[in-house]
């Protein structure tokens, strides 16, 4: 009967050991690679530089910007409303609880979008979720928002559309409204931008 | 007697609950695919490795000795089956954990290979390669540009920046930009201001409407 009692009760010191040390082997916020590689494959974590202008033109309260890059590149040009935390900060606990606590969207932000990448990985890694990057980086922000490609004549109305929308956002930005090509003539910039406004609203109306 | 039986029947229980946690102990415990470095050290190799291999490079490692590098494709079968660089293996991102091409990958690298990833451009490849690193596949590398710029003549494409900053190739100077773009806006509302005192309310209205019409077009 003794020996039952003994046999019980080491069994049960076992189990509780295993049980206590069972849930620290998992960190159950860290993704596994298999789930890693999901998230990688699932697209919708890029919003273009154009999504970004608008949400920073209509000072959307859901995003907050992280510029990923040194302190010093981002003193030189940032985006307006956007945070600094250097990739090498990155998982700091104090950067970390920064970003991961807030109910906002993330967007990452970084030169060519690399290093924004890369720190999404990171942070998906740890269990973020809610995080985001802008596809292109900075640079894109260059080719598309602050100097925009005027589309060919014969090019469909939606890229025609898109160009002026271009407009519009590096009108806010820099205070710049026309194209470099256009300016000889002073004249044209008063009638150019009424002209938009019209444009934008019948495109709305057939939308809605 | 009624003592022994219950004795046994927790001592049953006991036992049986302690070999369950240790099956599930033991599935939890080894799963197939593990990290080998932890998210900070992931960060450090992060920022320490080399991150690219140039196209020149690749193109010559192809022509001297074919055996000595191994492309891996990460674009899906169909963009693959469309066009790819010769002797490059399709691995789709998707299926880039599966057993079988996992042990293609590390058996290369045992044979000493030099491995180099690639998508249509290097964003593509980015994710895959810092995933392959922290499961313990590194040394290997992402082909700079990309598929399109691999395919484009060396004239054309923006392969004139090789400068990296912080493993980012700067391509353009923000701040200059900026000002000369602000500098524009400043010249032309000098030139509009010249010819007529009307012109100034005009100056302020439009870009109301403007940020307006872009809102509106968000509907």
């Amino acid at each position: 009967m003794k020996t039952r009692y003994l046999l019980l009760s080491v069994l049960a010191i076992v189990a509780g050991l295993f049980l206590w040390i069972l849930p620290m082997q998992e960190n159950t916020r860290e993704l596994s690679p298999e789930m890693l590689l999901d998230e990688i494959k699932d697209q919708t974590r890029y919003y273009s530089t154009d999504q970004v202008a608008k949400m920073i033109i209509e000072n959307d309260p859901s995003i907050l910007l992280v510029d990923v890059r040194t302190n010093k590149d981002f003193e030189a040009f940032k985006l307006p409303g956007s945070i600094n935390i250097p990739m090498d900060s990155l998982l700091l606990p104090d950067p970390l609880e920064l970003i991961s606590d807030d109910a906002r969207s993330i967007v990452f932000i970084s030169r060519d979008g690399i290093l924004a990448e890369q720190s999404w990985l990171l942070c998906k890694r740890w269990g973020m979720k809610n995080i985001h990057v802008m596809k292109g980086g900075l640079d894109h922000w260059v080719e598309t928002i602050l100097n925009p490609e005027l589309p060919p004549e014969a090019a469909a109305g939606v890229e025609h559309d898109l160009y002026q929308a271009r407009l519009g956002a590096r009108q806010f930005f820099t205070g710049t409204g026309n194209v470099v090509t256009q300016s000889p003539s002073t004249t044209e910039r008063p009638q150019n931008i009424p002209v938009t406004p019209r444009k934008k609203k019948t495109a709305t109306e057939g939308g809605c | 007697m009624r003592e022994l039986s219950n004795i046994n029947r927790l001592l049953l229980l006991a036992a049986a609950l302690v070999i369950l946690i240790i099956i599930g102990f033991f599935n939890l415990r080894k799963p197939d695919i593990q990290y080998h470095t932890d998210i900070r050290s992931a960060l450090e190799d992060l920022r320490q490795d080399t991150l690219r291999i140039s196209a020149n490079e690749v193109k010559h490692m192809l022509l001297s000795a074919e055996n000595s590098l191994v492309l891996i494709d990460l674009r899906p079968a169909y963009v693959f089956d469309k066009g790819h660089i010769g002797p490059a293996v399709n691995i789709p991102v998707h299926s880039l954990l599966e057993k079988n091409r996992l042990e293609t990958i590390r058996s290369l690298q045992k044979k000493g290979v030099r491995i180099v990833l690639y998508g249509d451009d290097e964003a593509e490849a980015t994710s895959p390669w810092a995933l392959l690193q922290q499961i313990g596949i590194s040394q290997v590398r992402i082909l700079e540009g990309g598929y399109l710029d691999y395919t484009t003549p060396d004239s054309t494409r923006n392969k004139e920046n090789t400068t990296l900053v912080n493993e980012e190739s700067v391509r353009y100077d923000y701040a200059t930009i900026m000002e000369g773009l602000k500098a524009q806006g400043d010249m032309s509302s000098e030139i509009m201001d010249q010819p007529s005192g009307l012109k100034t309310p005009e100056k302020i209205v439009p870009v109301k409407r403007k940020k307006q019409s872009v809102t509106e077009g968000g509907c």
